[in-house]
């Protein structure tokens, strides 16, 4: 099928804003988009600059605008693009080149609520047990894989880049209902902010862009509901 | 390569806590009362009867001087807190946050004082 790639470029050595540039490909309905961009970046034009390492939807590097919507594109099917797909880097962020965005202040964020193991119990003899049923109360949240594609279409984000985001929120979630792990109140003592979880408004961009399909605005809930009854009663 | 993040500011208290539940209370009472109010107003009254006569014959009872309190104050303190919220996110200049949120809060007060004044001293 004959398709049209609208792609937003950016090269920060030469010009002052992003433009758009149109490549006419021939592709197969089942190849990805992350194929489509090879296309472009192996035989059109070289210097495109864009992120993948996996390519199958578990490393999270591929997140970019696609038809508007936020995706990985190694998730997405030319079939199911259209003939004219436009692809812009995630937005929120600062552009590094064409569809690579400057991560770090994600990674920062991410980084604050601790997003590791806490116990300060002495190291059991054998694993930390836990019953299926508490393996669940925080299944969902585990399926995260950073790609971003969450918080980049957050309007809260938009608004205001100190908010802390949904995929921060979502990792936090993932600890702080983790039966295990004891480092709860650390954890909600950074989320109890103004640019923690009170500056989510369920607006549920976050769970319609999560290519995992994690329940975002309901993790962000959960923790709300839980700093509410911890602080308050 | 930054091994830790800077810690982030601490809140210093569980305002934004009690703010967001306030916002979800107050959503309910405003609901109820608002819902009554337009019934009230616009089909027991009628819109064409509404006069001065009929709400100076209303505020007789205190029931109803309550009920416009109570509409008053959770309507202002709702609205200026939603707004308090919305200017957060989009004016981020510290001197133009604290100017706009300072004629927020001025107006708020005011209105709510002069609101209350009238209500409680309302003669015919």
């Amino acid at each position: 099928m004959n398709v049209t790639l609208r792609i937003q470029r950016f090269n920060p050595e030469t010009d002052s804003k992003p433009h758009w540039e149109e490549y006419p490909l021939d592709v197969e309905p089942s190849d990805r988009l992350l194929d489509a961009l090879h296309e472009v970046k192996w035989h059109h034009d070289g210097t495109l600059a864009f992120r993948r390492s996996c390519a199958h939807g578990i490393c999270g590097s591929d997140a970019m605008t696609i038809n508007n919507v936020n995706r990985l594109a190694c998730k997405v099917l030319m079939g199911d693009l259209g003939a004219r797909v436009t692809v812009e880097p995630l937005r929120g962020f600062r552009i590094v080149k064409d569809l690579v965005v400057d991560m770090e202040p994600f990674f920062e964020k991410y980084r604050s609520i601790k997003p590791y193991f806490i116990n300060y119990d002495p190291d059991p003899p054998t694993e930390r047990y836990q019953s299926q049923e508490e393996r669940e109360r925080y299944d969902d949240t585990t399926k995260c894989i950073l790609c971003a594609a969450c918080t980049s279409s957050c309007p809260s984000y938009w608004g205001n880049r100190e908010f802390l985001g949904p995929a921060t929120i979502v990792q936090a979630h993932r600890f702080i209902f983790d039966s295990r792990d004891q480092g709860a109140n650390e954890r909600l003592e950074v989320l109890n902010d103004r640019d923690g979880v009170w500056r989510c408004r369920t607006i549920f961009n976050c769970t319609g862009a999560c290519p995992r399909e994690i329940k975002v605005t309901q993790a962000i809930g959960e923790v709300k509901k839980l700093l509410l009854f911890n602080r308050m009663v | 390569m930054q091994a830790t993040s800077p810690a982030r500011p601490r809140p210093a208290s569980n305002f934004e806590l009690y703010s967001w539940f306030f916002m979800r209370i107050s959503a309910i009472v405003l609901f109820v009362l608002a819902v009554f109010h337009l019934v009230y107003m616009h089909l027991v009254i009628g819109l064409d009867a509404i006069t001065f006569e009929v709400i100076a014959e209303r505020w007789q009872s205190a029931g109803w001087r309550l009920f416009d309190l109570f509409l008053l104050v959770f309507g202002w303190i709702h609205g200026a807190n939603g707004m308090r919220v919305v200017l957060d996110d989009y004016i981020h200049p510290q001197g133009w946050k604290v100017f706009v949120k300072s004629i927020l809060y001025v107006v708020t007060f005011v209105l709510i004082v002069l609101g209350a004044y009238i209500i409680f001293t309302f003669r015919m």
